[in-house]
């Protein structure tokens, strides 16, 4: 039910694609790397919103992401995005200009950390409320024509 | 093509362009000196250019050794006995031989480990041909170990061949076949040598297909990210270029210090006595780097059993690719539980290998099984681990880990029908000290 709320919320900022390929706007005019982005809420304002289930930031949750290696080098989850799977590709490609250079850049960062065998400052570090499900709305977008288009042909 | 100019001989601005990337050597220099390379792989990577050069070492001692030895049952041992002795340098030869087998295995192993680890099995074109190339090296050593015609030679040839007998119906005719008479002999030798020679080669087709289906896809990274921007990439040539033939130096002066002062560290006491077909040895055992899986094949009090679990002891490895986990890297190296299971796995194989050098009663035989458990038992585990982590903190939830889970019990069920002898019960004695 969270999920669902999420997605209504973010639904209006991510517009369905329609026939002629017209491209998602901007949702972020004046992004910054690391700070929430208008209209995309970290987790822990998810939370408070009551768009994400409070469970999600239980203390065996920040645990297990304090304790993964990707936050020392300031990735976020949805930075691990698997780049070879066609509906994160896609997604990816969806991704508008601005939040894509951003994700660049924090990988090239962490590519550049990692070859340096260092990590962040610990105030960098990356924690679970301040991290930023961008890459939500447009799998959802995805998936949903996807399924779409498989009820379409399922028709002929 | 530029067209010349009046009077012009040729297109001199065409001498300007560097030869590799003219015409056939611009594939060359596509794979090998503008491969683009992940600037922050670190040292487990170079395992893979070690094991080319251990590949290139084996077929370069095996040839020379190949000019003396002769594949007869009389005088296979004597010209052994021979190279070691007579022939210049002939020892040292053999050593590399025997030595770069042994070192070969082990950059397999620590090169399969890091792709378990990295999650370098998402690459399941390079992954496949990576197995293949395992189970030709494994079939190789063993053609390899049954030439010297020692004692452990020629009985290491028939246990191994007679296991091919519990194959239902085929079985009988196939080992008869393979051994080319009724008992392991001449005819058995002269093939195995024949197959020998051949395999590497073999080999050499298999891994320009591995490298070439990497290169297409492009080298995995510690941190398993994806970067199509290249930013963080540099040419494959001068850096890790460099880098590889330093390590491979390094591989050839370990080998040159286990050739000249360890010989013959690897080879059994046995195998200095010549074949006896009359005579059985007390422990039959493999070499070092085949004491896991003959654990295993131990660990079934079935004949049928033992191989069946060892055949699938290399296809859990094969099946790795085929679980379609997550749609986020979250490999090991993000994971703390998994990186306790890997290593918790590592440990139980090194524990596996020693086991499968001790005899095949109580305790060890009791703790087989233990081991075998866990290596099979590491493989569901660990890949649920992933995905219940990556579904953790994924908004788009993903029920894969649950193809998994049901797949499991129901192999379970069908091996504990199949592979275990249900007469074959532990009483309260076995767990007496």
């Amino acid at each position: 039910m969270a999920a669902n709320k999420l997605m209504s919320a973010v639904a209006k900022l991510a517009p369905r694609a329609v026939q002629g390929g017209a491209k998602p706007t901007s949702m972020i005019p004046n992004m910054k790397i690391g700070t929430p982005w208008a209209g995309l809420k970290t987790r822990g304002e998810l939370v408070e919103a009551g768009l994400m289930d409070e469970s999600e930031l239980s203390e065996q949750h920040k645990n297990v992401f304090n304790f993964s290696y990707f936050p020392e080098v300031g990735l976020m989850w949805d930075d691990l995005a698997y780049g070879r799977d066609p509906t994160v590709r896609e997604a990816l490609r969806r991704l508008p200009p601005d939040v894509h250079a951003a994700r660049m850049v924090r990988i090239s960062r962490a590519l550049l950390l990692s070859a340096q065998r260092k990590v962040l400052p610990e105030e960098e570090w990356t924690t679970l409320e301040s991290d930023i499900p961008y890459m939500a709305p447009y799998i959802e977008q995805v998936k949903r024509e996807k399924e779409e288009m498989k009820e379409w042909k399922s028709k002929d | 093509m530029p067209c010349l100019r009046q009077g012009e001989l040729c297109n001199w601005g065409s001498l300007m362009i560097p030869l590799r990337h003219r015409g056939l050597f611009s594939i060359l220099n596509k794979s090998v000196w503008d491969y683009k390379v992940p600037v922050n792989i670190n040292n487990w990577w170079y395992f893979g250019s070690l094991l080319g050069f251990m590949l290139l070492n084996q077929i370069i001692s095996g040839f020379f050794l190949s000019t003396y030895y002769v594949a007869h049952v009389d005088h296979a041992f004597d010209s052994i006995v021979h190279i070691n002795r007579d022939v210049y340098m002939g020892a040292l030869v053999r050593g590399f031989h025997i030595n770069g087998a042994s070192l070969f295995f082990l950059f397999m192993y620590i090169h399969i480990g890091r792709g378990i680890y990295y999650g370098c099995y998402r690459q399941a074109g390079v992954w496949y041909s990576g197995i293949i190339l395992m189970v030709l090296l494994m079939a190789t050593s063993f053609l390899g170990y049954v030439l010297p015609w020692g004692q452990m030679s020629y009985w290491a040839a028939v246990v191994i061949t007679s296991l091919l007998s519990t194959i239902p119906y085929l079985g009988p005719g196939l080992v008869d076949w393979i051994w080319g008479g009724y008992s392991v002999g001449q005819a058995t030798l002269t093939r195995f040598y024949s197959l020998h020679f051949i395999m590497p080669f073999i080999m050499v087709i298999v891994v320009i297909i591995h490298v070439g289906l990497l290169h297409e896809s492009g080298s995995s990274n510690p941190l398993g990210l994806y970067d199509p921007s290249g930013v963080g990439m540099r040419s494959f040539h001068p850096l890790y270029s460099c880098t590889d033939l330093f390590f491979c130096l390094v591989a050839f002066l370990y080998l040159l210090k286990l050739s000249c002062f360890h010989t013959w560290m690897f080879v059994p006491c046995e195998n200095w006595i010549k074949a006896d077909p009359m005579t059985t040895p007390k422990h039959i055992t493999p070499e070092w780097y085949f004491l896991w899986i003959y654990a295993i094949l131990r660990s079934a009090p079935t004949k049928g059993g033992g191989v069946a679990l060892m055949i699938l002891a290399i296809l859990a490895l094969a099946l790795m690719p085929l679980t379609p986990l997550t749609h986020w890297q979250g490999g090991t190296q993000f994971s703390p539980v998994g990186k306790m299971l890997f290593f918790s796995w590592v440990t139980n194989l090194l524990f596996m290998t020693w086991i499968g050098s001790q005899p095949a009663t109580w305790p060890y035989s009791y703790e087989t099984v233990k081991g075998t458990i866990i290596y099979f038992g590491f493989y569901p585990v660990f890949l649920m681990n992933l995905a219940i982590k990556a579904n953790k903190f994924s908004v788009n939830k993903y029920n894969y880990y649950k193809l998994w889970t049901i797949t499991f019990f129901v192999s379970c069920l069908v091996c504990s029908y199949y592979l275990f002898d249900p007469s074959y019960v532990l009483t309260f004695e076995d767990f007496l000290l």
